[in-house]
């Protein structure tokens, strides 16, 4: 193998999972229309759009979230590793323990903070209370909370701050130790340092996970992605590596929306 | 299926109590009369303790019968405002325990029972404090006997039978005053009960908070 292909290899990331032909429907209305899209392994990709162009519903398809509600149905395959998610057949909760989600607003648990993370933890595996201890801690260094929270780990998580909430909510989908993470717009309730603190977070765990974060701010999706989906209406507009997207985008309408004229 | 079956336990948590009583003096008595009685006599008989608790004959009205009833009429009621509490946990805290992998019995139990944890035990309290007060369901099948029985198949009475009962042929003044006496004693002793009841949801409430 010469230079230039091993350089072409190391350079191609490899595909985590890969959406083809994905339709989804709430009841009646199909919201997202034939998106044909890969996520990267170990790449931050970020989902840009209008509201209701379907980000969210895309990160909920990925997860099956919708499969909680009567009425929501998803058409196509999603490979997750080759195997189709999609599938009526595969085992939902070891599924979403795959795919860790961090929703908009902070949801901790209604328990101390040590719990909020070990409740993940203790669904798959019965440890010992050392090792418990020690992965706790680990999620916790893991999410940049460790410092903050060390001295109170036996209080109720809804004390903390919104930022320190949505940094413990990060934990303990990191506890469970998942391969990909999905953010759904996890800084719009955030102050601007927490919105640092989470962004320099997800940076991090982008070397060990496969990251999708859906954004209303532009200049995050600069910041914290690899590679761009601009949504528009359901459909997929535009895919690509985040300079391209936005530097030399190449719809109209990407165009538009990243100049802000639309949106 | 989740609504027709809220809607019929909204409907059996507001049906009148006196109702209760008739269905159970007609059906449920004679059922446990036949064939759940029998059975615990026979089953207790030579265990020391249990076979006082469950001894005589089976009458099919009696105290265990009352307790019955009114189980039976306080569930569905602490069931409908369990019901209201649990709509009110934010969907997406559910669907975030959802999400790393727990199934719907977990996020039931350690995340929409802990989260509404005073609401359901204020709904049990609620339940209880009808319960307590309760005369008409009683007074039908606890067969209303002045004394107090060491088996549960033995049928005794209530303060609120009792004064039910026996008002209307309450002669003199002393007849009459004993029964009022009763009322406050039983005044006293809910007003203790439910006292304690809501010291208990604020110890949980300042615990959680």
């Amino acid at each position: 193998m010469n230079a230039a292909a091993q350089i072409a290899q190391v350079k191609a990331p490899l595909t985590k999972v890969s959406m083809r032909n994905l339709d989804f429907f709430y009841g009646e209305s199909r919201s997202l229309k034939d998106v044909t899209m890969p996520l990267y392994a170990n790449k931050v990709t970020s989902f840009i759009g209008p509201s209701g162009c379907g980000k969210s519903t895309l990160l909920r398809v990925l997860n099956r979230m919708y499969d909680l509600y009567p009425g929501q149905r998803a058409e196509g395959e999603v490979l997750l590793d080759g195997e189709n998610i999609l599938d009526p057949a595969i085992d939902i909760n070891a599924l979403r323990s795959r795919i860790g989600m961090v929703f908009q607003k902070p949801t901790p648990f209604p328990m101390s903070i040590y719990e909020n993370i070990a409740f993940g933890i203790r669904l798959y595996e019965k440890l010992p209370r050392a090792d418990m201890d020690a992965r706790v801690e680990g999620a916790l260094r893991g999410a940049a909370l460790w410092d903050e929270v060390k001295d109170k780990l036996h209080t109720s998580g809804l004390g903390l701050s919104g930022g320190q909430q949505q940094r413990l909510c990060i934990a303990r989908s990191v506890a469970v130790q998942p391969e990909i993470i999905l953010f759904d717009e996890p800084c719009s309730a955030l102050d601007p340092i927490s919105t640092a603190k989470v962004e320099e977070l997800i940076d991090e765990l982008a070397s060990r996970y496969t990251i999708a974060i859906v954004t209303h701010n532009m200049q995050q999706a600069v910041r914290v992605s690899d590679y761009t989906a601009f949504m528009y209406l359901g459909e997929l507009v535009e895919f690509g590596e985040t300079d391209d997207v936005f530097n030399k985008p190449q719809a109209k309408r990407t165009l538009d929306y990243i100049t802000g004229r639309f949106g | 299926m989740r609504r027709p079956i809220g809607v019929a336990i909204e409907l059996l948590a507001g049906i009148p109590s006196i109702i209760y009583g008739i269905w159970g003096l007609f059906v449920l008595a004679p059922f446990l009369q036949s064939h759940v009685q029998p059975a615990l006599i026979s089953a207790f008989g030579d265990i020391p303790f249990f076979s006082t608790l469950f001894a005589g004959p089976p009458y099919g009205i009696g105290m265990l019968t009352a307790g019955f009833i009114l189980a039976i009429m306080v569930l569905p009621f602490i069931a409908s405002i369990s019901r209201d509490v649990f709509e009110t946990v934010p969907p997406v805290l559910k669907e975030a325990a959802w999400g790393i992998g727990a199934t719907t019995w977990e996020v039931m139990r350690y995340v929409v029972v802990p989260y509404t944890r005073v609401g359901v035990i204020g709904g049990m309290m609620l339940g209880l404090g009808r319960a307590l007060g309760e005369t008409m369901a009683v007074t039908f099948v606890i067969g209303n006997a002045h004394k107090i029985s060491g088996s549960l198949l033995a049928p005794g009475t209530t303060i609120s039978a009792t004064i039910a009962n026996e008002f209307t042929e309450a002669v003199g003044d002393l007849y009459t005053s004993a029964l009022i006496e009763l009322g406050l004693i039983l005044f006293v002793i809910t007003f203790f009960v439910l006292a304690l009841a809501r010291y208990m949801l604020m110890r949980i409430e300042q615990k959680s908070a």
